[in-house]
């Protein structure tokens, strides 16, 4: 089953391939070079490049209706029974999928008013992530995380399977759209019982907007005589819609039959190579692409640093002078001094957050009074028994935007604050060292949010593979918990009161002698949801810029650290230099410069690809 | 006591009459004459739910002809009511109250309808004319289904169109979520207001495509509606929740012998070619199968699912079924369609008067609430005569509480909420109190006291709310009604 149309991004795969190829073999140079020059810590900061372009880190969301068969397609995909099937209790929790090369399982949920993160066995996962085990959530799950040795993950792709959503225009859906923006790519999972419906469409015309890949899957094609033209219906609905996506008919039973009797054309058929070709051409060889450019630059950085080192001797040689000496030394002291702990950037850094922290929640809980005042006004001037259902789609939406635009200003704000640190660490040391040594050290903005699932030097280092959530992380992190969030506004207490009290249309005909309940009772509800809303979200908040604090300062630290080791490598070979006679002299720089020409000639070939000025 | 439900109606007729009179000359007399005609005619059984639910499947299934249009894709876009009459025939009425009839062409597939130089916006609904006795005491109503992607007009727009036309409504779902916001949704379907657990039962339709369509599925399917009849929540909106397979019901009811014969000739092909064959719809139609045509299996499949031609053969190779009446009924049988007609039959029909005078007298009200704007004086008279009724009326008392226990408005303990259904919704009165049908009438007696007395007290009972005390005074009086029956 080929793709239909929808389309015409094609993949340039070609092209991508020779970036990343060529990012790979200037990176092996370099690399060669910082082994040379015995600089571990420089090794191991390209090492994690070149991972991350060989694994680039893309998250790809799977969402759909309620019973299409979106677990059934994502253990289709990994070749795996990962996630619970079930013919009627289904998955109600996020569950997020990568690589790791011992299969393994973490929960975070709620406890009273901890946050609590858990090792479970795998075999558990059924107990935490469906409607069977966890009824309506009880265990109040925000996030599952899944660690799986598996071929199609070690690109680095993480899977994430949501749970289903009814009627796609409601607000529970909404929650998912306002988190999507995290994602490199969508599957949306619909089926071949019926063409797409308009709930159906309206999320899709919506995801577009947040999301750069929208791949249509058209599940269940194994039992529906008719899935050809449903598939067409679909993709006329969202051609007339101008809906950019591709529509892929696809079959899990199909994939297995094609395993176990070995048969290329029902593979074929099932549509499942075509939906992985699909992942990879466009949404993986992209990432790789732009990791590669990201190589490319931390290349051509290490390079320099190594070059600083080796002309600092040759000038030193050539023409001896007390100057450069005591200049490098006052550098080396002044980068020690910037280590401490007493540094001001630390104080920089730690205000940032703190006020960043401050203006969140406040903003927040602005956003939300208002809210809440707002739909007040509104209840009390309407009867919650003909528009409640209006009004609390309406305020679970706001709701989710609010939430959305708080963890945005997080990631923003984040980014702001790096830049600034940077910019001060600049200032104070950009008179000391040589101008181009700095070039990418403290460009921080991207450090934070873009780390491999599995790097080896945090991972390894962290002596876990699942620590902190990091940026696109902190985007599946909020789909989860938005997803438990809906999920609550729809079974809590109060829900089920003023379901009673709106219980049909019937109540309408009472000649309007429980409005004022009615009112009271929906105002009530209104704020219960929004307390609860603030209870969760906002320690996740805290959480969120604790991490991304803590990430950047260790970050900045290690950028301290190889300039200091840069620096004080410096000092030591104009001790040295100092120490040759003439014949000794003439060889080393002889030595030198041809070290600076294979320096210079990596950078060049650096410069050549255009990811570095 | 103030009589008999059909006493009711007949009063509920006579308001109506009151009402053209009250409305003759306004812009409501129209409305009025509506209500009259809803309130006098048959019972009126609304088929609800999202688009491609299956809501015309069940329709052929119930008249046991294939009339509405089932293409898996959407088509029906036009509430269509489905009468008795003598011959067939098709009729358009128009929003503006007037009528034009229309061309149509009878196939073994459906009714295909001409609207001739009619737009589907203009039509209010086709009434469709079949002679059959199921449709003589029963209207059956199919609506164009919500959500659907090919745009017209929406839910609201259409409840607008058709507020209250319904007395009883069939809710059919896909399989759901319990908390999914659609399902909820469906129950609030503005196109069938009125509607309450009394008179509104959900059904899991295309319950065969449970898990995959494989056997079992409909265990499976009757597992779910299991668990969805035992939730609170779901329980405050309909009375029953049944699975359902509009496709095998259909078939099973309008099968022809060819479908048999091609599924004995399938059934007795060797085991691994069925297994083969039987993998997937892929399988199905590729395999180089000559007994049977490619173009009959597509329709077998059509016609019966997948899970219906597994299991099918499955019946035949077993001997289950041998004759082509035994696969008609296997197919009937199996597909949840008698639990659904005695649905139809003992909740809807029997009680088709109250339904109708309770949806009568909640038109009458809107009626007028709808001329008190034009004339108070007027509004004020036809109102205080609903009220007279709907306040004497103990059978609209009884129903009314029904609804309030039902949508969990009145707060009951679980034995007294199972008490009072029973008292209400069962006929005969040895039924309604729990007794052994033979009961003597003594026992009847005797039991009938001490439901009053039980429920007198309970409703003096101190700190009592007003509501529960008026539902206590209501459900001593159905006692009352039993004790003071002659037979009793």
């Amino acid at each position: 089953m080929p793709p239909a149309g929808g389309s015409n991004q094609s993949a340039q795969h070609g092209e991508v391939e020779l970036s990343v190829g060529a990012a790979t073999a200037i990176a092996g140079a370099a690399l060669r070079a910082t082994r040379a020059h015995g600089r571990q810590d420089l090794e191991r900061r390209l090492a994690a490049a070149v991972e991350r372009m060989q694994r680039p880190d893309t998250v790809v969301c799977v969402a759909g209706e309620f019973k299409k068969g979106k677990s059934t397609l994502v253990n289709a995909l990994l070749g795996t029974p990962v996630c619970p099937v079930d013919d009627d209790l289904a998955t109600n929790a996020v569950t997020m999928i990568r690589y790791s090369s011992e299969p393994r399982a973490i929960v975070h949920r709620r406890d009273g008013d901890q946050l609590v993160t858990e090792q479970i066995g795998p075999a558990q996962l059924a107990d935490y992530v469906t409607e069977h085990g966890n009824p309506e959530n009880r265990r109040r799950v925000q996030l599952v995380e899944v660690g799986i040795p598996n071929r199609l993950l070690r690109s680095g792709l993480t899977l994430v399977d949501t749970p289903g959503v009814g009627g796609l225009s409601r607000a529970a859906t909404r929650s998912t759209l306002s988190a999507l923006d995290m994602a490199d790519a969508l599957i949306f999972v619909c089926d071949a019982s019926a063409e797409l419906s308009a709930p159906e469409l309206d999320f899709l015309n919506e995801a577009v907007e947040a999301c750069p890949l929208v791949i249509t899957v058209v599940t269940k094609a194994d039992m529906y005589p008719e899935w050809r033209r449903i598939s067409s219906l679909t993709l006329e609905h969202l051609k007339s819609a101008e809906v950019s996506t591709v529509v892929v008919p696809a079959s899990a039973l199909l994939r297995i039959e094609a395993f176990n009797q070995q048969d290329e054309e029902l593979n074929r058929q099932s549509g499942i190579p075509t939906l992985l070709r699909l992942l990879d051409e466009r949404v993986v060889a992209r990432k790789s692409e732009r990791a590669a450019e990201r190589a490319v630059r931390e290349s051509a950085a290490t390079v320099q640093q190594l070059r600083s080192v080796v002309a600092t001797e040759l000038t030193a040689l050539r023409q001896p002078d007390g100057e450069t000496a005591k200049r490098l030394e006052a550098a080396r002291d002044r980068l020690s001094e910037l280590s401490s702990a007493q540094a001001r950037w630390r104080q920089i850094l730690a205000d940032g957050f703190a006020s960043l922290s401050a203006a969140v929640e406040h903003d927040l809980r602005a956003a939300l009074r208002v809210t809440a005042t707002q739909l007040e006004e509104e209840i009390g001037k309407s009867d919650p028994a003909s528009s409640w259902s209006e009004q609390s789609t309406k305020l679970q939406q706001d709701v989710a935007w609010h939430v959305r635009s708080a963890f945005l200003q997080v990631s923003e704000g984040a980014d702001r604050i790096a830049g600034e640190v940077g910019q001060v660490i600049k200032d104070e040391i950009g008179f000391l060292v040589d101008e181009r040594v700095e070039d990418a050290p403290f460009d921080l903005q991207s450090l934070w949010r873009d780390r491999t699932p599995e790097s080896p030097s945090l991972g390894a280092q962290a002596g876990q593979a699942f620590t902190a959530l990091r940026g696109a992380f902190s985007g599946v992190f909020m789909l989860g918990m938005l997803a438990s969030l809906a999920g609550m506004a729809l079974v809590s207490p109060a829900a089920l009161a003023v379901g009673a009290v709106f219980g049909g249309a019937q109540v309408r005909s009472q000649r309007g002698r429980l409005r004022e309940q009615r009112r009271q009772e929906a105002v009530r509800f209104a704020k219960q949801f929004i307390d609860d809303v603030q209870f969760e979200v906002l320690p996740r908040l805290r959480e969120l810029q604790r991490d991304a604090h803590r990430e950047l300062r260790d970050e900045i630290a290690a950028r301290l650290q190889e300039l200091g080791r840069t620096t004080q490598g410096s000092v030591t070979s104009l001790e040295r230099a100092a120490k040759l006679d003439q014949d000794q002299r003439v060889a080393r720089i002889k030595l030198l410069e041809g070290e600076v020409q294979r320096l210079d000639q990596v950078r060049s070939r650096a410069q050549a690809l255009g990811a570095v000025s | 006591m103030t009589g008999s439900a059909a006493d009711l109606r007949k009063q509920v007729l006579g308001l109506t009459d009151l009402a053209e009179d009250l409305t003759r000359g306004t812009e409501l007399a129209f409305a009025a004459a509506t209500v009259k005609q809803r309130v006098s005619g048959p019972l009126r059984v609304v088929i609800a739910g999202r688009a491609n639910a299956g809501k015309s499947t069940l329709l052929n299934a119930l008249l046991g002809e294939r009339l509405a249009q089932t293409d898996a894709g959407e088509c029906t876009r036009i509430f269509s009511w489905y009468v008795g009459g003598m011959g067939y025939g098709v009729r358009a009425r128009l929003h503006d109250g007037t009528t034009e009839d229309l061309e149509f062409q009878r196939d073994q597939r459906h009714l295909e309808i001409s609207l001739g130089g009619l737009s589907a916006e203009d039509v209010d609904r086709l009434e469709i004319k079949c002679p059959t006795s199921k449709l003589e005491r029963l209207t059956l109503i199919d609506t164009p289904g919500f959500g659907s992607a090919h745009g017209g007009r929406s839910s609201a727009e259409l409840g607008n169109v058709h507020r209250g036309y319904a007395d009883a409504v069939i809710y059919l779902m896909r399989h759901a979520h319990r908390l999914d916001a659609d399902f909820l949704e469906a129950f609030r379907d503005p196109s069938v207001v009125d509607v309450s657990p009394i008179n509104a039962v959900a059904v899991l339709s295309r319950a065969d495509e449970v898990g995959g369509a494989r056997l079992g599925a409909l265990e499976s399917a009757a597992a779910i509606t299991k668990r969805y009849a035992a939730d609170p929540q779901i329980r405050r909106l309909v009375f029953a929740v049944l699975p359902l397979s509009g496709l095998l019901a259909e078939t099973g009811r309008t099968l022809r012998e060819s479908e048999v014969s091609q599924m004995r000739v399938l059934a007795e092909s060797d085991a691994s070619t069925l297994r083969e064959l039987l993998t997937s719809v892929q399988h199905f139609l590729a395999s180089d199968f000559v007994a049977i045509s490619s173009e009959d299996r597509q329709q077998l499949l059509l016609r019966l699912g997948l899970f219906g031609v597994r299991q099918l053969v499955r019946d035949i190779r077993s001997g289950q079924v041998k004759s082509g009446p035994d696969v008609a009924q296997r197919l009937v049988a199996l597909s949840g369609l008698h639990q659904l007609q005695s649905i139809i039959d003992e909740q809807f029909m029997q009680r088709a008067d109250v339904l109708k005078s309770r949806s009568g007298l909640l038109a009458l009200r809107r009626l007028a609430r709808a001329l008190a704007k034009i004339d108070e004086a007027r509004a004020k008279e036809l109102e205080g005569a609903v009220e007279q009724i709907a306040a004497s009326s103990h059978v609209l008392a009884e129903i009314e509480l029904l609804h309030m226990i039902l949508a969990g408005l009145v707060s009951f303990e679980a034995n007294e909420r199972a008490e009072v259904e029973r008292l209400i919704s069962r006929i005969e009165p040895a039924q309604k109190l729990g007794l052994d049908a033979g009961a003597a009438g003594e026992k009847i007696r005797a039991t009938a006291l001490m439901g009053i007395d039980r429920w007198r007290t309970r409703g003096a009972s101190p700190g009592i709310d007003r509501q529960t005390a008026a539902a206590c005074d209501i459900v001593a009086r159905s006692y009352e009604g039993i004790y003071a029956l002659p037979s009793a």
